[in-house]
């Protein structure tokens, strides 16, 4: 099985390594590729099993923009092809059709039918957040600066607690065949042990995730909080 | 109408404060938000005194405040200072009533003043002070501050809307280095300090924010701070206008080179963090026209605040109490790491905030993926004990750091890290708490000590 993350010295801003961890730590005999800002990615050259990007900040965005721009047409290819694909975060408006704010609006990938809209002045949202993915609840966070809109037809998860692609939205993320993107933020599969294996299987895994009956304890610990009838999932400010 | 508003905002601070004072709450900013909500533009509107100093950035702001403000006291000036940390506009405006009279003139020569780094965009231009100090931008709470670059950001916001202000800042943290475009700009920067630093996690300068190439380092001293340059573009470490040049630690100096010439200081701390707040409290002062001899004298008389840690030796086991800002993986990994770097056998007893995770508050735990729990595998850390609500997250953190169950031990609350503390052939323990533990940090250093002195006879010797 072979695996790659991209710019894993960018794409990690907010606890996104737990990701990168997870899967060195649960896909201990793929062989798992670290592809830097500026080098060649290994998708390029040849198919992969699994492709994972996280969360980066604002000027990264660009970019990664690019940088992946020239490979657009190969990211299509793979995904067609059924590709993992995990991205999480703000990753996720790579592969939209553009982001912008105010004043500015730069192009992106235009993989997926939305864009990302930042809001003035950087405001930003933060939020519990629990879903539901086929029967597997997803548990996590959200803190952003932007929300995305458009064709969610084939979203990711069902809202159940906080919010989807926009503040209304039930829709959250993007699943089409097997890409997955998400703006929950950080360790969502160290976080979420049932998801995890769900997702590597589909790149080839079989078998127990790291740590899986820690993982599971602390996933159900959080799950059970979230789902207290007085939770709020949109603390003040 | 908008005078009598400020007016009566005035007064009504001042009767407050007056009030506040007779009942013995020195240190609360209340007064300053009676006067904030009658009067929104009360720092603007407020006289300042003859020098006002803003202390802002990630780390460091409440250290180099205090003895920013306590140097000046010691140099003879009055100082007003928000000196309990209250760095948003309520602390603020609690300063400046304590720096005029009823007639809104100056009784004070000088004004320290904290700011909070995320609401400075809006405080600092109100404020316009003759002087921003910014000691460094790094990962924090990405609740409150997103990503440094976004601190960035604000913090020219900021400066733009105080262009007269000569900003201090650090030419070593290649984020800090960029902000102030527009003002008159004082650096200050500390040579290779041979620290050895650990490669983390959590990398503030992956890339080259201008030009996006790969950014290399001359020396790091800790993080992203140190002497660098990008490989494909100019931006680089700016020239330093104050530079420490040597650190002594057997003579207890340090020598800062300027314009002048190189003169010696007394060395405050030999960490390095304490040796850039100290490189930042010097450079301030000369800039505002102090003499090196002056300053050498006035620091000998100064301490770095001691709420944030401090050490006691009992019956031969020194107890080391540590703040350690959770939600903030950086700061907690550097923490890690100096643990790691110490000498002897160690334990470990970790009491970390985590009502900001529950469910009424918004917090999250994404932090401990940021943190380096790596650096505290080691043979030397004997045993690690943490309590509070999330203990089940940090247990996990802690298998995928690869260390296992015989020596990490993860209970549900606080004190119970108490039941787990076992002191056999330990050296040193360390009592790591946050911001809001702090007092759960003394009590559990408290039973440890107690602990100590039953278990290996009793003597005190600090």
């Amino acid at each position: 099985m072979k695996i790659e993350i991209l710019f894993p010295e960018l794409c990690t801003l907010y606890g996104d390594a737990g990701n990168i961890l997870y899967i060195k730590s649960s896909l201990k005999d793929a062989e798992i590729t670290e592809t830097h800002y500026q080098d060649k990615p290994l998708f390029a050259k040849e198919r992969v099993d699994m492709i994972y990007i996280g969360s980066m900040s604002e000027n990264n965005q660009l970019f990664a923009i690019k940088y992946l721009m020239p490979y657009k047409e190969r990211l299509r290819e793979l995904i067609e092809d059924g590709v993992v694909f995990l991205a999480t975060g703000n990753a996720m408006e790579l592969f939209g059709e553009y982001i912008a704010d105010d004043e500015n609006k730069w192009e992106a990938l235009g993989l997926f039918p939305f864009y990302s809209k930042r809001k003035t002045h950087y405001f930003r949202h933060n939020s519990h957040y629990l879903g539901c993915f086929n029967d597997i609840e997803v548990v996590g966070y959200k803190s952003q600066f932007s929300f995305c809109y458009g064709d969610f037809k084939d979203s990711f998860m069902k809202v159940l607690g906080g919010c989807g692609n926009t503040p209304d939205d039930t829709a959250e993320g993007i699943h089409y065949k097997n890409f997955f993107a998400t703006y929950v933020i950080g360790p969502l599969l160290p976080f979420n042990p049932y998801l995890a294996k769900h997702i590597f299987s589909l790149a080839g895994f079989e078998g127990e995730v790291a740590f899986e009956k820690e993982a599971i304890e602390a996933y159900e610990c959080r799950l059970r909080h979230l789902k207290q009838e007085d939770v709020n999932f949109f603390p003040p400010h | 109408m908008k005078k009598l508003r400020f007016l009566i905002a005035l007064w009504g601070g001042k009767l407050a404060l007056w009030l506040w004072k007779l009942t013995g709450h020195t240190r609360d900013d209340k007064p300053g938000m009676v006067s904030m909500r009658f009067c929104p533009d009360f720092l603007e509107m407020v006289k300042k005194p003859e020098l006002t100093i803003c202390v802002t950035g990630t780390n460091g702001k409440t250290t180099i405040s205090n003895m920013l403000a306590d140097s000046l006291r010691a140099l003879g000036y009055t100082v007003s200072f928000n000196d309990w940390g209250a760095n948003h506009h309520a602390g603020q405006a609690r300063c400046l009533l304590d720096a005029v009279n009823i007639f809104n003139r100056s009784t004070k020569q000088v004004a320290v003043i904290e700011v909070d780094e995320l609401s400075s965009p809006r405080n600092i231009s109100q404020l316009k002070p003759q002087y921003i100090v910014i000691n460094n931008v790094a990962r924090d709470s990405m609740y409150r501050n997103a990503n440094p670059e976004y601190i960035q950001y604000r913090l020219n916001r900021a400066t733009k809307g105080s262009p007269d202000s000569v900003v201090v800042l650090c030419s070593d943290d290649p984020i800090c280095s960029r902000i102030g475009e527009q003002n008159r700009r004082v650096y200050f920067g500390v040579t290779d300090c041979k620290t050895n630093p650990f490669d983390t996690l959590a990398d503030d300068f992956p890339i080259c924010p201008v030009c996006g190439s790969k950014p290399e380092f001359t020396y790091r001293n800790y993080r992203s701070m140190g002497e660098f340059y990008c490989t494909g573009c100019s931006f680089k470490t700016p020239k330093r206008d104050y530079f420490v040049e040597s650190v002594s630690k057997e003579n207890n100096t340090l020598t800062i080179k300027d314009k002048d010439g190189s003169f010696e200081y007394p060395l405050i701390s030999s960490a390095i963090h304490n040796i850039y707040n100290s490189a930042a409290i010097i450079a301030t002062l000369r800039d505002l026209g102090i003499s090196p001899s002056d300053i050498s004298e006035t620091l000998k008389g100064i301490q770095p605040p001691v709420s944030r840690e401090g050490n006691q030796t009992v019956c031969g086991v020194e107890i080391i109490t540590q703040l350690a800002k959770t939600q903030n993986g950086t700061a907690v990994s550097t923490v890690f790491e100096n643990i790691n770097k110490d000498e002897g056998n160690k334990l470990i007893l970790m009491v970390t905030d985590e009502t900001f995770d529950n469910t009424r508050n918004y917090e999250t735990m994404a932090w401990i993926y940021d943190t380096d729990y790596e650096f505290l595998n080691d043979e030397k850390i004997k045993r690690i004990v943490i309590g509070g609500d999330r203990y089940l997250d940090h247990r996990l953190r802690f298998r995928l750091a690869g260390i296992g169950e015989d020596k990490v031990i993860c209970v549900p609350k606080h004190m119970e890290v108490l039941d787990y503390a076992d002191l056999d052939g330990i050296d040193k323990v360390y009592v790591i708490y946050d911001i809001y533990t702090a007092q759960l940090g003394r009590d559990v250093r408290d039973a440890v000590k107690e602990r100590i002195m039953k278990e290996r006879g009793y003597s005190n010797e600090n």
